[in-house]
C-alpha cells in the first residue's frame, strides 16, 4: 500500500477545515473515498470537492501515479494527512469513517466495486455504465435495494436543465401522444483482440491483476492502463460501446416516455441503428446519425455532433417534437412549446447538480434522480439493444422476467461469469 | 482482429438455437486445442458461452483448472442452460482449489443449481475460509429450504458476518417477490444473530418493510435512536413503507423526534407524500427551530397549496436565510392563484419586501404582473425601478414590447437602459414565429423621430438578431442606418453590422472600410475579417468569397492589430493563397508567431496537394527559426513522413 506521504503540504490547517469562514464543521461533512479516479473521475470528483460539506479522505487506485496525485490534491485542500491512499479498494471500504464512495474505474469494475461498497455500508456515486452485463445490473440494483444505500449512476443529464425541459414536454403531454423516442449512440463496435504481451510491472506501480479485477485474464499491455485503450473490448467495455452515450440518451428516452420501471420488448438492428419498441407501441430508435445539423460527413464518424451538440435526444409525439443535446440549445415544434421553458420543477432537490443531489441524498437518505431502479432499466435496455446488434437479428425481451423470449443465445449473453475470487 | 467476432459469427448462424449450435461447437472445439494460441482458445470459450452445445462441456470442464483459461471455461459453462454444465461444475468442486474453487462455487450459485446444495453445504463447513464464504453466498442464491437452513445455521457460528450478508440478499429477493412472511423470518434471524455493520442495518430495514403496517413501531424505535446509522435507515424506510396508517403515524411522530433530526424527517415525509403531510409542513413553516423552518419553507416550494402562500410571504418579509428560502419556494410554487396573491401583497408590502416580490414575479415569469411592473419601472425610487426592469425580462411578453420600447427610449441612466434592453430582448424572443421577432423593433426604428432614439434601438435589435442567427429584414434597416448623416447613428449601425451573427454584411463592411475613416472604418474592418474567418473555418455557411475578402483586407491593413486579425483569419483558410499572404508576415516581429501558427494550422490540408514542396519549405523555416516552442514542434511534426495529425472529435461522458 501507498500510505499517502509523498505530497507537499501546507503547514497551516485552512480555516474552513475547522468550520470557520462559512465552512462546514468536520463532523457535518460527508467523508468521501474515491476508487479509480482517472480523467473522467477527476471531472466528477472536482465538482464534489467544490462542495463545502465534503471531505475527500481516501483514494484508491491500481496506479501509484494516481494514488499520489489524489493524495496531493486532497492535501492542498485540507492539509497534511487528510487523505490516505490504497491499492486495494477493500481496505478503503473497511474504513468505518467513510460515508460514501465515488467509483470511476473502467466499466469492468463498476458493478462489483459498487456492490462491495454498499455491503460495506457506503453510499455510491458510480460512473456509467454501472454494469457490463444485464446480470450485473440486476445484482447491483438488488444489492442497493437490500442495503438501502444511495446509488447515483453517473448519468448526469437527468440533472441538466435543457434535457429536463425536453423530458418535461414529453411527460406533461405537451407533445401529444408520444410515438417515437430517439437516442444518439456511438457507432457500435466490439473488439476481441489482445494487445501484445508486455512484462508485467511492479504491482506497487501498476497492479495488473487488480486492474483486470472481475474481467477475464489477458496478458499485460500498458496501453490498456496508461492510455486507457480498454474501450470497445468485449471483456472491459459495456455492450458494444452502446452504453457510451446510450446510458445517457436511452436513459432520457426512458424518462421521457415514463418507462423508468420497464424496458422495450423488441429490438431489431438495421446497420448502425437499432429499432426498439415498448409494450405500449412507443418506438425507441438508437442511432449514431441523422440529427439536426449533423453533417453527412462528420469530422468524427464515431458519434453524433449536431446543431444541439453531442449526445442528442429527440422525442416525437402527434402534437410536436423536441430535440436537444449537450450545447443546451433546443429545437422544437411547434414554437409555442418554448413558452413552457420556466414552468417546470422536475424534482425537489437542486436540479442543476447531479453530484450535489447525490450528496444531499447521502444526508437525507432520499432517492436521487439516477437511482438503482432507473439505472437497472436504462442499462438493461442498452444491453438488450447491444445484444440484438451483436447477434445481428431481432430479439424479444420480457421486462418482467428480464429474459429474452425463446432465445437461448441472447439469454446466454445476459450474464458473464465474474473472475474469481470476486463475487457479484 | 478488430471486427466483432460475435457479429460475424452470429450473422452466419442466424437461426435461433434451442441449446447451442452443433456445427459451430465442433469448429470452436477445434480452436480449443492446446497448440492453438492462448487468445484464440480464450475467444473460443467465449463463443461457446453463446452457441456451445453439451458436446463442448467436457472440454470446458477440463479447462476449469487452467491458470489462464479456467475463468474463460467457467464463463462458458455458467452461461449454458444445460444440465450437463451444472453437472460439470458440481464435479469440479471435488478437484478445484483456491480461487478456481471459489469461481466454480460462484457459478453454481449464479445458476441456482439446487442439486449442488449438498456439496456446497459441505464446503460451507470446510476449513478454507474463502470457499466457505463463497458457498454460503451460493447457497443463499440457490434459495431452497435446505440451502437457506444451512446459511441460517451459519449465522450462529463463527461465520456470522459472511452468512448475514448472504441471508439478507436472499431475504430481500423474497421480499421483492411479495413473500413477506418468509422474508421477515430471514431478516429476523439476521437481526437476532447479533450481526454488525451493514448486514444488521439491512436486516432491520428488511424487518420493517416485511412487517408492513406492523413495522411502524420498529421504524419509530429506530427513528428515535441516537445512533445515526439507525435513524438513517429509518429515514430510508420511511420512504419505502407503504400505507396511509404508516403516514399518519409518521406525521404524528414528527414533533417527537429530536430537533436535530426533525428537518430530515420532514423531508422524508415530503418525499413520501400522503394525507396530512402538507398540513404538517405548513405547521412547521413558523417553527422556532431554524433548520426545521428552512426544511418546511423549502418543501412548500414543491408541495405547497394556496394556503401556503401567506406563510411564504411572511418569511419573505424577514431578513436572512428564511427569506431566501421562501423566495426560492415562491418562485417554484405551482399552486393556483399564486401570481395574484403576490400582486396583492405587493401593494401593502414594505419597500424592502416590494423589491423581493418584484424579483419573485419576474422569476416566475408572471405575465399578469407585467403592467404593474411597467408602472413600477417609472417609480421615482431607483431601486424599485431597476428591480422592475429586471423582472420585466421574465414577466413581459410580446404584447408589452411597444411599452418596453418606449420605456427604453426614456432611459437616461446607462444601467437602466441596459436592463430595459434586456427586457426588450427577452420579450421579443417570446414571439412564436422567429422571423417576426425583430418586427416590433424595426417598426420602432422606422418611427423613431431622432438619431439618438435610433441609436438606442440598434442595441436591442442587434441582440435579437444575434440570438436569431441573422435577419434579412433587420440587415436592410441597419444598412440604411449605416448611411445616416448622423455620425453617432452611423457608428452604432456599423457596430451592429460588425457584430452580425452571419457573414451577410461582410461585403458592405468592406465597402465601408474603403470609404470611411475611424472609428467606422476600424469597426467595419474587424467585423468583415471576423466574418471571413468564420466562413473559412466552416462555422458560417453564408456564401462569401473569403479568399477575396481577406486578400482585399490584407491590402488595406493599417496597423499591427489589423495584421494580426488578417493573419489569424488566414489560419482558417486552407488555400495555397493563404500561404502566400502569410509568408511575408513570418518575417514581421509583431505577428510572426501568429503567422507561423496559421501556417501550421493550414499545412495539413495542403501537404498532400500540388504545392506540397512550397508548404514543406515554409514549415522547415518555421521549424528552424520560430520562437514559440509549441509552434516549432508542430511544424517539425508535420514534416515527419505520414505524421499529419488526424482531426478527432472530443469524447465526452
Amino acid at each position: 500500500l501507498l500510505a499517502g506521504g509523498a505530497a507537499t503540504l501546507p503547514l497551516i490547517v485552512p480555516g474552513r477545515v475547522l468550520g470557520r469562514d462559512g465552512g462546514v464543521a468536520p463532523s457535518n461533512r460527508i467523508a468521501l473515498g474515491g476508487i479509480g479516479i482517472g480523467p473522467r473521475g477527476k471531472m466528477v470528483l472536482e465538482t464534489m470537492l467544490a462542495e463545502k460539506d465534503l471531505h475527500y479522505r481516501a483514494t484508491c487506485d491500481v496506479q501509484a501515479r494516481l494514488r499520489i496525485e489524489w493524495v496531493q490534491r486532497a492535501e492542498e485542500l485540507y492539509g497534511k494527512g487528510a487523505c490516505t491512499a490504497y491499492r486495494d479498494f477493500r481496505e478503503l471500504l473497511a474504513r468505518p469513517d467513510l460515508d460514501a464512495v465515488l467509483i470511476a474505474t473502467g466499466d469492468r469494475w463498476h458493478a462489483v466495486a459498487s456492490m462491495y461498497a454498499a455491503r460495506a455500508g457506503k453510499d455510491v456515486y458510480c460512473e456509467k455504465p454501472c454494469g457490463i452485463t444485464i446480470g450485473l445490473c440486476q445484482s447491483l440494483s438488488d444489492t442497493m435495494r437490500a442495503t438501502g444505500r444511495v446509488l447515483q449512476a453517473g448519468t448526469q443529464r437527468r440533472n441538466v436543465p435543457n434535457f429536463q425541459f425536453a423530458v418535461h414536454l414529453a411527460r406533461s403531454g405537451k407533445l401529444g401522444r408520444l410515438h417515437t423516442l430517439h437516442a444518439s449512440i456511438y457507432k457500435l463496435q466490439v473488439l476481441h483482440d489482445w494487445l501484445p504481451a508486455e512484462p508485467e510491472p511492479d504491482p506497487e506501480v501498476i497492479d495488473w491483476n487488480m486492474w483486470l479485477g472481475p474481467a477475464p485474464w489477458r496478458p499485460y499491455n500498458k496501453a490498456y492502463v496508461v492510455d486507457r485503450r480498454w474501450r470497445g473490448y468485449y471483456d472491459f467495455d459495456s455492450g458494444a460501446k452502446l452504453h457510451d452515450w446510450g446510458a445517457h440518451t436511452v436513459d432520457l428516452c426512458q424518462w421521457a416516455g415514463n418507462f423508468d420501471d420497464t424496458t422495450p420488448t423488441v429490438y431489431e438492428p438495421d446497420g448502425d441503428t437499432i429499432y426498439a419498441r415498448y409494450a405500449n407501441g412507443v418506438k425507441l430508435v438508437m442511432r449514431p446519425t441523422g440529427w439536426i445539423g449533423q453533417p453527412a460527413q462528420s469530422n468524427n464518424a464515431n458519434f453524433a455532433v449536431g446543431a444541439t451538440g453531442t449526445c442528442p435526444v429527440r422525442f416525437e409525439g402527434d402534437a410536436g417534437w423536441v430535440e436537444t443535446g449537450d450545447n443546451g440549445s433546443i429545437e422544437l415544434h411547434p414554437a409555442s412549446l418554448r413558452q413552457e421553458w420556466r414552468a417546470f420543477v422536475m424534482r425537489g432537490t437542486d436540479p442543476a447538480r447531479h453530484t450535489r443531489e447525490f450528496l444531499d441524498c447521502v444526508k437525507s437518505r432520499g432517492t436521487p434522480a439516477a437511482n438503482h431502479r432507473v439505472m437497472r432499466h436504462t442499462h438493461i435496455a442498452c444491453h438488450a439493444a447491444a445484444i440484438a446488434w451483436q447477434l445481428g437479428r431481432k430479439v424479444t425481451f420480457d421486462p418482467t422476467t428480464e429474459m429474452f423470449t425463446g432465445d437461448e443465445a441472447a439469454n446466454r449473453m445476459r450474464t458473464r461469469a465474474v473472475r474469481e475470487p470476486w463475487i457479484a | 482482429m478488430t471486427k466483432s467476432l460475435l457479429v460475424g459469427f452470429a450473422l452466419g448462424v442466424a437461426a435461433v438455437f434451442a441449446a447451442g449450435d452443433a456445427v459451430k461447437t465442433r469448429e470452436l472445439l477445434a480452436q480449443l486445442k492446446p497448440e492453438a494460441p492462448l487468445a484464440e482458445r480464450a475467444r473460443a470459450c467465449q463463443q461457446l458461452a453463446i452457441v456451445g452445445t453439451s458436446e463442448a462441456v467436457p472440454a470446458l470442464a477440463e479447462l476449469l483448472s487452467d491458470t489462464h483459461l479456467g475463468h474463460y471455461a467457467r464463463e462458458a459453462l455458467e452461461a449454458m442452460a444445460l444440465p450437463e454444465a451444472d453437472a460439470a461444475l458440481r464435479t469440479a468442486l471435488g478437484r478445484l482449489q483456491g480461487v478456481q474453487l471459489v469461481g466454480a462455487i460462484n457459478s453454481l450459485g449464479v445458476r441456482g443449481d439446487a442439486a449442488a446444495v449438498p456439496a456446497l453445504v459441505k464446503l460451507a463447513d470446510g476449513a478454507e475460509a474463502s470457499a466457505a464464504s463463497a458457498a454460503l453466498v451460493a447457497l443463499a442464491r440457490i434459495g431452497t429450504q435446505a440451502a437457506l437452513d444451512k446459511v441460517q445455521t451459519a449465522l450462529s457460528d463463527g461465520r456470522r458476518d459472511a452468512a448475514a450478508d448472504a441471508v439478507v440478499t436472499a431475504a430481500d429477493r423474497l421480499l421483492a417477490r411479495g413473500q413477506t412472511a418468509e422474508a421477515a423470518r430471514l431478516f429476523e434471524a439476521v437481526r437476532a444473530s447479533g450481526a454488525t455493520g451493514q448486514a444488521r442495518l439491512s436486516a432491520i430495514r428488511g424487518v420493517i418493510l416485511a412487517r408492513g403496517a406492523s413495522g411502524v413501531p420498529l421504524l419509530l424505535e429506530n427513528l428515535r435512536s441516537p445512533d445515526a446509522a439507525l435513524h438513517d435507515l429509518a429515514l430510508r424506510a420511511m420512504r419505502e413503507l407503504a400505507g396511509a396508517d404508516a403516514t399518519a403515524a409518521l406525521v404524528a411522530e414528527l414533533p417527537r423526534v429530536s430537533p436535530a433530526l426533525q428537518p430530515q424527517v420532514l423531508a422524508a415525509l415530503v418525499d413520501r407524500g400522503g394525507a396530512g403531510v402538507l398540513a404538517a409542513v405548513e405547521g412547521q413553516a413558523t417553527s422556532s427551530n431554524a433548520a426545521m423552518r428552512h426544511a418546511a419553507l423549502d418543501a412548500l416550494g414543491r408541495i405547497g397549496a394556496p394556503s401556503s402562500v401567506p406563510l411564504l410571504l411572511r418569511a419573505l418579509a424577514e431578513e436572512g436565510d428564511a427569506a431566501a428560502t421562501a423566495r426560492r419556494s415562491l418562485v417554484q410554487l405551482t399552486a393556483p392563484g399564486t401570481d395574484a396573491a403576490l400582486l396583492r401583497a405587493l401593494g401593502a408590502a414594505s419597500a424592502d419586501t416590494q423589491l423581493k416580490l418584484v424579483a419573485v414575479l419576474g422569476d416566475r415569469g408572471a405575465a399578469t404582473a407585467a403592467s404593474e411592473l411597467l408602472r413600477l419601472a417609472r417609480e421615482p425610487r431607483a431601486e424599485i425601478r431597476r428591480a422592475a426592469l429586471r423582472a420585466l425580462a421574465g414577466a413581459a411578453g410580446p404584447g408589452e414590447l411597444p411599452a418596453l420600447i418606449r420605456l427604453a427610449l426614456e432611459q437616461r441612466d446607462d444601467a437602466e437602459r441596459t436592463l430595459a434592453d434586456r427586457a426588450i430582448h427577452a420579450a421579443a424572443m417570446k414571439i412564436l414565429e422567429p422571423e417576426r421577432r425583430v418586427d416590433p423593433l424595426l417598426t420602432a426604428l422606422r418611427q423613431a423621430p431622432s438619431p439618438s432614439d435610433r441609436v438606442a434601438l440598434l442595441r436591442p435589435l442587434g441582440a435579437v438578431v444575434r440570438a436569431l442567427g441573422g435577419s434579412a429584414a433587420a440587415a436592410a434597416a441597419v444598412r440604411a442606418a449605416a448611411q445616416s448623416s448622423d455620425a453617432t447613428e452611423r457608428e452604432a449601425a456599423v457596430k451592429c453590422l460588425a457584430d452580425w451573427p452571419d457573414a451577410s454584411p461582410a461585403v458592405d463592411l468592406m465597402a465601408l472600410v474603403r470609404a470611411s475613416v475611424e472609428p467606422v472604418r476600424n469597426l467595419a474592418f474587424a467585423g468583415a475579417v471576423r466574418m471571413a474567418a468564420n466562413v473559412a473555418a466552416g462555422r458560417d455557411r453564408t456564401p462569401l468569397d473569403a479568399l477575396a475578402l481577406l486578400t482585399e483586407a490584407n491590402a488595406l491593413v493599417a496597423s499591427d492589430a489589423e495584421r494580426m486579425m488578417v493573419v489569424s483569419a488566414l489560419g482558417s483558410l486552407r488555400r495555397i493563397e493563404s500561404l502566400g499572404m502569410l509568408e511575408p508576415y513570418l518575417q514581421l516581429d509583431a505577428v510572426k508567431t501568429e503567422a507561423a501558427l496559421a501556417v501550421v494550422q493550414i499545412a495539413p490540408a495542403l501537404l498532400g496537394g500540388a504545392n506540397a514542396m512550397a508548404v514543406r519549405s515554409t514549415l522547415e523555416k518555421i521549424a528552424a527559426t520560430e520562437r514559440d516552442p509549441d509552434v516549432r514542434a508542430r511544424a517539425a511534426d508535420l514534416l515527419r513522413p505520414g505524421a499529419a495529425p488526424k482531426k478527432a472529435g472530443k469524447k465526452k461522458q
